[in-house]
């Protein structure tokens, strides 16, 4: 049996002078090739979960005492020689862009990780190009990193982890200064991905966005996993914080009895259902 | 619309950066008193330009182009020839990144900082502080440093902080963003009381489901112009106009549009045009006494 892309017991965490647990006995298992949303509102643990999967906690935060197993494809976390070696199959977006953009240009903030990593060049060159498809940043490459807008610096950071080609990507919020147009080529991007192989956590509070394209869904609160599986078992369920407007409508009916397909997770969902109770000859004029 | 009306004219604005992107390509504009207006568009379409020559934080940069603004005391100014601080107590402005403006150590000093500025009275100022912070739901952390405050936290301090003055005109660029469903709403539902005391609201957003809800005016840009400006229900309706600004309208909006029922923004709006359809085309179980408080 193949192992797990991600493995988590028990996972624990208090930051130093905190009133309470920042992750409270966290148990989680990713599939390899999975793409798992990550729910919950401001003061969930989600960012922090990120940090202790990606090792930057405990290897980079010391005011976070930590216990519990994470294993990464079977192997343990703490075997890793650190965070540099952990870097070499877990990449982790951060929430603020700019916290990690480090070079002035975009394309040598592209290349870097690259270099230091001793990619040959030909490689390099291969992976700039699909970066710059998926991410569509191709007219971004000559530009300043400060002077990009938002959004901008979003698409870049995530296609600068995706050049280092890890196994098991962690995003924390990427599309939050994204338009409707730019989250959705992002999506696009990371189903892509995730259907060759990666494994994708992503944190997001764009639940139409994340309803279909997620495999699965964590609802957190508190520090605590208060519901896992797929986005309409969650969304569903009390610990979903919000959903889809059509999912809410869809539910709102059948609360008066008058929703009896499937419950819709998207607006093409939404029109299938309605359609298949609507179906009389004399609603036909509704659905033409 | 008369100039005791009008709070802030546009008047052929264009805006070139230094390296030669013209982000405003003509601008006319007329913002009414008691307004609340959402500018929506794309990333890079021009937004965060205008907003920011509402209160001369940019001026125009053709010479034809002008921004006036009419205060309340029944003076008209232009921006050009006016120096910022004389602008920031008619419009106050809040940034995308709140941690571009929040500087003190405590929340208390970081509101009181602006009105002091402008003179306030300070036991006045003691009330409307705690009185602001109890709006954006801070209550209670007069005497927290910023720094120790969620992200969310921090945009309702710089929210309020920019509240606090009083302002005529509240512009605030993408108050929501990275905050949880909660958050949004005790944000919107801040600037909702602040217009309902007559205030002028702008907010720039990319949250359609909250622009259909709380703004009752719709700015949609593209590259640099007004590409339409209605009530919600005009902007959202040109679905074929908004696919070119890469806009979407709320999805309960969306639906119903496929469905063919007219006049939804909104989840309440689609839940009681279905359920009346539903309830046509079954006759199936009539809807229950009090229909729309059910939920």
């Amino acid at each position: 049996m193949t192992s797990p892309a991600l493995a988590v017991t028990g996972l624990t965490v208090r930051y130093e002078g905190a009133e309470r647990r920042a992750l409270d006995e966290v148990g989680l298992v990713v599939a390899p090739g999975e793409i798992l949303g990550i729910l919950g509102p401001t003061g969930a643990g989600k960012s922090t979960l990120l940090q202790c999967l990606s090792g930057v906690i405990p290897h980079h935060e010391d005011n976070a005492a930590m216990r519990g197993e994470i294993e990464v494809f079977g192997r343990p976390l703490g075997d890793f020689a650190g965070l540099s070696e952990i870097t070499e199959t877990v990449g982790l977006v951060m929430q603020d862009p700019e916290v990690q953009l480090v070079n002035t240009v975009v394309r040598e903030e592209l290349v870097w990780g690259m270099e230091n990593r001793g990619i040959p060049v030909p490689e390099i060159e291969k992976r700039l190009r699909r970066a710059t498809d998926l991410f569509d940043i191709g007219g971004l490459l000559d530009r300043f990193t400060h002077a990009l807008s938002g959004g901008e610096k979003q698409r870049v950071v995530v296609a600068s982890v995706f050049c280092l080609s890890p196994r098991i990507m962690l995003l924390d919020e990427p599309t939050s200064e994204l338009d409707p147009a730019g989250t959705e080529g992002v999506m696009d991007a990371i189903r892509v991905l995730a259907d060759e192989g990666v494994t994708v956590i992503v944190v997001e509070h764009k639940i139409e966005e994340l309803a279909v394209y997620a495999d699965r869904l964590v609802a957190m609160r508190a520090g605590r996993i208060e519901a896992a599986g797929t986005p309409r078992e969650v969304l569903m369920g009390p610990a979903a914080p919000d959903r889809p407007q059509v999912l809410d409508i869809a539910l709102r009916l059948r609360e008066r009895g008058h929703w009896d397909a499937e419950l819709p997770l998207s607006v093409p969902a939404a029109v299938a259902g309605w359609q298949a109770m609507t179906h009389d000859p004399q609603s036909d004029r509704n659905h033409s | 619309m008369n100039h005791l009306d009008t709070v802030i004219e546009i008047d052929g604005v264009e805006h070139t950066y230094g390296g030669g992107a013209k982000a405003l390509a003509g601008v006319d504009l007329t913002i009414g008193r008691g307004e609340f207006v959402a500018i929506i568009g794309r990333n890079g379409s021009g937004k965060t330009t205008l907003a920011k020559h509402f209160n001369g934080l940019l001026r125009p940069t053709n010479p034809g182009g002008t921004v006036r603004l009419h205060t309340r005391d029944g003076r008209t100014v232009d921006t050009r020839g006016t120096r910022l601080h004389h602008l920031a107590a008619t419009v106050g402005y809040v940034f995308q990144n709140p941690d571009r403006q929040i500087f003190h150590d405590t929340c208390r000093e970081e509101l009181e900082y602006g009105p002091r500025n402008i003179g306030a009275d300070p036991e006045t100022l003691a009330r409307e502080v705690s009185e602001t912070m109890e709006l954006v739901g801070l209550e209670g952390r007069e005497d927290t440093n910023p720094i120790h405050l969620s992200r969310g936290e921090r945009q309702r301090l710089a929210i309020a902080s920019t509240l606090v003055m009083g302002c005529d005109v509240a512009v605030i660029d993408e108050p929501t963003t990275g905050q949880d469903r909660a958050e949004s709403r005790k944000i919107l539902d801040s600037l909702a009381h602040h217009h309902a005391l007559g205030r002028t609201v702008v907010i720039i957003s990319h949250d359609m489901a909250l622009v259909a809800e709380y703004a009752t005016r719709v700015i949609a840009m593209r590259k640099g112009r007004v590409l339409t400006d209605g009530t919600p229900a005009e902007v959202f309706s040109q679905r074929e106009v908004l696919q070119e600004t890469n806009i979407r309208p709320p999805q309960a909006a969306v639906l119903a549009a496929e469905l063919g029922l007219p006049g939804v923004l909104t989840v309440d709006d689609a839940v009681r045009e279905m359920s009346a359809v539903l309830t046509r085309t079954h006759s199936g179980p009539a809807p229950l006494p009090h229909d729309d408080k059910v939920c």
